[in-house]
C-alpha cells in the first residue's frame, strides 16, 4: 500500500510524516497499515504534539463535514479511538484520558453550529481508559463517564441502546442492575419532555445532574466532573433569573 | 449549586426539599471524604439561595440561622448575589455580618455567606468550593477582617 504522501513536506520516516499520514488517511486499511508501524517510544514522547496536531487538523475538518459521514466516523470513531487504546495499553492513561476529553470537547463545540451531535464514542473511551487504569477512583470515573455514553445513546438511538457497549460495560463491569440502567434512559426522556434549550440537549452532564440530584442515592454522586461550559451556563442561567 | 457541590466531591444533594412548613433549597450530606477541614461543617448542611440583587440583611440572616438550628445542622449556606449588609464594615460588625457572629456564639451555627463572585471563581476553576467555604467559614468563625 502507498501510504506516501503526495507533496508531503515532512522528512521521510520522520514522526512528523506518520503523523500527518495517519491524520490523512482515507480508509481503514490505510490506518491499520500505519498503525502496525506506528513508532510508540515516539508516540510517548511526542503526546502532546500529536494531540495539537488532531486539534489544528480535526476540528475544521469535522465542521465541514456531515456528522455520519463516512469521513466522520473514521475520524471520531477510528482515528481518536486507536492511540487512545494505544496509549491506555501502554498504561499512559493520563495521556488517554487527555486526548479523549480533547476529543468529547471538539464535539461539544460543533455542536454550537452543528445542532447536536452523537459524543458517545469519546464519553465511551474516556471510561473505558478510567476502567483499564482500575484504581478506585478511577473506577468511580469510569462509571460517571460511561452513564454519560449511555444518556448520549438514549439521545441517539433511544430505546436500543441496550445494544451498545455502554449498557455492557456498566451491567457486566460495574455491576449496574438494569432498572437501574433503565431509571438513566427514562430520566432522559423525560428531561427531552421538559427542556427546550438547545443547549440542554446537547450535554448528557445536565441531564445526569437532573437525575442525581434528586435521587439522594449515595452511590448516584460518588463522582461528578466539573466541567466549566457547564458551570458557566449554569452560573448565566441563575444570573439572569434574578430579581 | 447542586452542580458545584456534586462536582466538588465528597458531597451528596437533595434539592427543593419540602418540609411541612418550610422548602429548604438545599440539603447537603457532607461526607468529607477530600477535605478533612469540611468535618467542621457537620454532616448535614442547608443551603440557600437569594438571587436578588440587594445585599442580604440582617433579617434574612436571622430566619436562615434559625432553619438551621431548627434541623440540627451546624452549617448553613447562604448564597447571595452581591454579599451581605455590614460586610464591608471596617470598625465593628454590624447588620448581617453581626446577626451572623451572633448565630455562632448564641447557637454555635455557622452561616457562610458565599456570593456570584465566589461562585465565578469555583467556575473558572481558580479556587475550589472547600477553599471557598473554609475561607467564609474561618471569616465569621474569627470575625476576621476583610484584608
Amino acid at each position: 500500500m502507498e501510504l506516501k504522501e503526495p507533496n508531503c513536506k515532512y522528512e521521510q520516516g520522520s514522526w512528523s510524516e506518520w503523523v500527518h499520514l495517519y491524520i490523512n488517511a482515507t480508509n481503514e486499511g490505510e490506518l491499520n497499515a500505519l498503525l502496525a508501524r506506528i513508532n510508540l517510544q515516539w508516540l510517548q514522547i511526542w503526546t502532546q504534539g500529536l494531540l495539537d496536531e488532531f486539534q489544528l487538523h480535526f476540528e475544521p475538518r469535522l465542521q465541514t463535514l456531515t456528522p455520519d459521514s463516512p469521513e466522520w466516523k473514521l475520524i471520531v470513531d477510528q482515528k481518536w479511538n486507536q492511540i487512545g487504546i494505544i496509549l491506555a495499553q501502554l498504561g499512559a492513561f493520563k495521556w488517554a484520558r487527555l486526548l479523549y476529553h480533547l476529543e468529547y470537547s471538539i464535539l461539544c463545540r460543533i455542536q454550537s453550529s452543528k445542532g447536536r451531535v452523537h459524543k458517545g464514542t469519546p464519553l465511551h473511551q474516556i471510561g473505558w481508559v478510567e476502567l483499564v487504569e482500575g484504581t478506585r477512583e478511577s473506577l468511580l470515573r469510569s462509571k460517571y463517564f460511561m452513564k454519560l455514553a449511555l444518556i448520549e445513546d438514549c439521545l441517539t438511538v433511544g430505546n436500543e441502546y441496550k445494544n451498545l457497549p455502554a449498557f455492557r460495560v456498566l451491567r457486566a463491569e460495574h455491576h449496574l442492575a438494569e432498572p437501574v440502567l433503565a431509571n438513566l434512559a427514562k430520566g432522559t426522556k423525560k428531561w427531552l419532555r421538559s427542556y427546550d434549550e438547545q443547549f440542554d440537549h446537547t450535554r448528557p452532564e445536565l441531564i445526569y445532574l437532573d437525575i442525581v440530584r434528586d435521587s439522594g442515592n449515595s452511590e448516584e454522586s460518588d463522582y461528578f466532573h466539573l466541567d466549566p461550559d457547564i458551570a458557566k451556563h449554569l452560573l448565566s442561567r441563575v444570573e439572569h433569573a434574578g430579581t | 449549586m447542586a452542580y458545584l457541590f456534586l462536582s466538588a466531591g465528597g458531597f451528596q444533594v437533595k434539592t427543593n426539599v419540602k418540609t411541612f412548613d418550610e422548602e429548604l433549597d438545599l440539603v447537603v450530606r457532607n461526607l468529607a471524604t477530600t477535605n478533612p477541614m469540611l468535618r467542621e461543617f457537620g454532616r448535614y448542611m442547608l443551603v440557600e439561595c437569594k438571587n436578588i440583587k440587594l445585599r442580604v440583611n440582617a433579617k434574612t440572616v436571622r430566619d436562615f440561622a434559625s432553619k438551621v438550628v431548627y434541623h440540627s445542622c451546624r452549617t448553613g449556606i447562604l448564597i447571595s448575589r452581591t454579599g451581605y449588609s455590614g460586610q464591608r464594615e471596617s470598625v465593628a460588625a454590624r447588620d448581617a455580618r453581626l446577626a451572623m457572629i451572633k448565630a455562632h456564639q448564641r447557637h454555635q451555627v455557622i452561616i457562610i455567606p458565599l456570593n456570584f463572585t465566589h461562585l465565578r471563581e469555583i467556575v473558572q476553576q481558580r479556587k475550589t468550593l472547600a477553599d471557598i467555604l473554609v475561607q467564609q467559614y474561618e471569616k465569621i468563625r474569627f470575625d476576621m477582617r476583610d484584608s
